[in-house]
């Protein structure tokens, strides 16, 4: 040990035992990796609430429970919805945006759905017609008195 | 340099080809950008004038690589390979003129890059740079001024953002005494002839500036800089910086006093290049994204500086201080855990922990050990760390291989047309052929962007482009498909379209008009196989249809 008595081995010593409380830090609380994002809290602009006709999170859509709404993100809003243990997306861009056909379009916005989870799930027959028709009506009623910047 | 110094350098500079090699092998690199490296020098072989006379198309490198461009992508990217292996001896002789005591210690840092490595079988040009600045470093070293300057000359036009250790090289020259003018006339020989060869190409002096070799700002509208916020994370630079070099921790202790002046130069430029390209994309200046790539050249400096570092690990009287080590890793390790809180990874901290440990067995009186664990850390950091370099193909096209095992479940799709605006497509297919796949022909959406770059950097007064475009038929990732010759109505039914997620397809398939026309076959989370149907599909849009039931507490099946 007397070889760490001098400077230039304890110094470089202590920063090594810095890494590994970093190490074990990182290890029993371990952050968010980027490279995979979390998914962010979900944040709805004032106007795409007034596109929604005030969908908020806890109102049912068609029998579904809406968990988040979020937008615009990327050129989406996107409400996730669930029920017992499945879940699932409706998202909503400007038309024009996608050339994928989407289930259901109104004036200037088209209707997607997606992020089925667990991912083997069937949707009831019926589900994404009603809800992505039901989220239609809604959007139909606002879409011509309201611009919604990022979207 | 000894023989077992020559023999460390030949066998680092093998397991380099060895490393990218078994990369170009499997594919694990392969990259748009690489293949934009083969086209170019391919356009040389098509239109020679047209190409080298097109400053976007990196004329240096193209006419290197011309002559095995033609041989196809698989064997331009080995030639690729052995080119950007010429990196390691180069930095390893700058080192030994520098008078490091070990060489190899340097050579092994340029060997082991994951960056280097993962650019080197990418064929990417940034791989290429730092071949040209170790070659810059190694005749600056020797003070070969006129050839350095003529090397660094040549450089810009194969990475533009070079410029500045140009502007280093010329200021080192001037600060000399006498000063080294010889620099300055290299500096000048590239442009200055390419220029005057261009002029009468071109019948226009001032051709460089009206024809550039790139954009100043991006496309307007460009949905795809839209999306970009332009400013870079500290999680993602550390991971760069521990792609370029798991040793960067090194830097930490280094002192300026040790080093020499050439080293020094290197050093300020690297610091104020990568200061740089951080900072650019906030203003979206010369179409620069935060891709890490464009941060490999400073791996040369960075190479010499930490070797320098590593020959001061000991107790003797050239060592470092105890107090210079504490703070300098010290200052590595508080931003290496900022960057683990911050939800990047942990691999700063025991890339720090190994440098660490290195660094107190060398104070301890153990430098062999030290290197030992410097050399476990770049041996280690090779396979590790490369994920920080982004050139992955399952990083930036995760779903390439899915996409192409879709296509295989189809063998009635054989000898249909497949459009697409994945650039990897028909190059990763050609290695697939013959394995069950169907023979497909690969048309190339080309994005509205890269037709107005090619638009806006060639000369159509004197028929380059014209000539360009002529060139580019016979293969531009496939066969290219133009945006104003892209209509459901021309394309055949039942051709095939993969569509990756990208902001700039709608400039070129508006969904108006395509959607009617494209079934979706394979929906995925990034790419799409539709296929083009007979007639368009009429969709109703109003009003909502009455009477929907769907009973709420119909539960999931």
């Amino acid at each position: 040990m007397s070889r760490f008595r001098d400077a230039r081995a304890w110094a470089p010593a202590l920063v090594f035992v810095a890494c590994l409380l970093g190490l074990g830090l990182s290890y029993l609380d371990p952050a968010a990796h980027e490279q995979q994002p979390a998914p962010v809290e979900p944040r709805l602009s004032e106007e795409a609430r007034v596109l929604l006709d005030g969908l908020a999170v806890g109102e049912s859509l068609m029998g579904w429970t809406v968990n988040a709404v979020d937008g615009p993100r990327e050129g989406l809003l996107r409400i996730d919805v669930g029920r017992d243990d499945a879940r699932f997306a409706l998202m909503v861009a400007r038309k024009g945006t996608r050339a994928e056909a989407a289930p259901v379009e109104t004036e200037r916005y088209v209707i997607f759905y997606g992020y089925v989870h667990p991912p083997d799930t069937t949707l009831p027959d019926g589900t994404i017609r009603a809800t992505t028709h039901a989220l239609a009506r809604r959007i139909r009623a606002h879409e011509t008195s309201v611009d919604v910047p990022g979207l | 340099m000894t023989s077992g110094t020559r023999r460390a350098v030949v066998v680092l500079t093998l397991a380099y080809v060895a490393l990218a090699g078994l990369a170009v092998h499997d594919a694990r690199f392969l990259h748009d950008e690489g293949l934009l490296t083969h086209l170019f020098a391919s356009l040389v072989g098509r239109e020679p004038a047209a190409a080298v006379f097109l400053q976007k198309a990196r004329p240096p490198l193209s006419l290197l690589y011309a002559p095995i461009a033609g041989a196809g992508l698989q064997a331009f990217l080995w030639a690729h390979v052995l080119v950007c292996a010429l990196a390691v001896p180069l930095v390893a002789v700058t080192a030994q003129r520098l008078g490091h005591a070990r060489p190899e210690l340097a050579a092994a840092v340029v060997a082991l890059s994951p960056m280097h490595v993962a650019a080197g079988a990418g064929g990417l040009m940034n791989a290429d740079a730092v071949v040209g600045v170790a070659a810059v470093a190694c005749l600056w070293s020797s003070r070969r001024w006129l050839g350095a300057g003529v090397v660094m000359g040549a450089l810009v036009w194969v990475r533009s953002e070079l410029a500045l250790l140009a502007l280093v090289l010329a200021g080192a020259a001037l600060l000399e005494r006498p000063r080294e003018w010889r620099a300055l006339a290299g500096l000048g020989a590239f442009p200055l002839l390419y220029g005057l060869a261009g002029a009468v190409y071109h019948g226009d002096l001032l051709w460089m500036l009206h024809w550039p070799p790139a954009l100043a700002a991006p496309m307007a509208d460009n949905p795809f800089w839209q999306a970009q916020h332009g400013q870079a994370s500290l999680p993602v630079v550390m991971a760069a910086l521990l792609a370029i070099t798991p040793v960067v921790a090194l830097l930490g202790p280094w002192r300026a006093s040790s080093a020499g002046a050439v080293e020094r130069a290197g050093l300020l430029f690297a610091i104020v290049f990568v200061a740089a390209l951080v900072l650019l994309p906030r203003w979206r200046l010369f179409n620069f994204d935060l891709s890490p790539r464009y941060l490999l050249p400073v791996l040369p400096w960075l190479a010499l500086a930490v070797s320098r570092v590593a020959m001061e690990l000991g107790r003797d009287e050239q060592a470092l201080g105890g107090l210079r080590r504490g703070l300098g890793l010290g200052a590595f390790v508080v931003l290496a855990f900022a960057v683990d809180r911050l939800g990047g990874r942990a691999s700063g901290l025991v890339a720090g922990a190994f440098v660490a440990a290195a660094m107190a067995l060398g104070g301890a009186g153990w430098p062999r050990l030290a290197h030992a664990i410097l050399g476990a850390l770049l041996g280690l950091g090779a396979l590790a760390y490369g994920d920080g370099s982004r050139i992955a193909r399952r990083q930036h096209s995760p779903e390439l291989e899915d996409t192409v095992a879709h296509l295989r479940e189809h063998p009635e799709w054989n000898g249909r047309r497949v459009y697409t605006n994945e650039p990897l497509l028909a190059a990763f297919l050609e290695r697939t052929a013959g394995e069950g796949m169907p023979s497909l022909q690969v048309h190339y959406l080309v994005q509205a962007d890269q037709l107005h770059e090619l638009t806006s950097l060639a000369n159509p007064e004197n028929g380059q482009r014209q000539a360009l475009v002529d060139a580019l038929r016979q293969g531009f990732y496939g066969t290219p498909v133009l945006p104003d010759e892209l209509a459901p109505e021309t394309v055949p039914a039942d051709s095939i379209f993969v569509l990756r997620d990208d902001p700039r397809l709608v400039l070129v398939m508006p969904a108006e008009r395509w959607s009617p026309w494209l079934q979706v076959v394979h929906p995925g989370a990034t790419t799409t196989i539709a296929v083009r149907v007979a007639t368009p599909s009429k969709r109703v849009a109003a009003p909502a249809p009455e009477g929907l039931e769907v009973a709420p507490t119909e539960a999931p099946r």
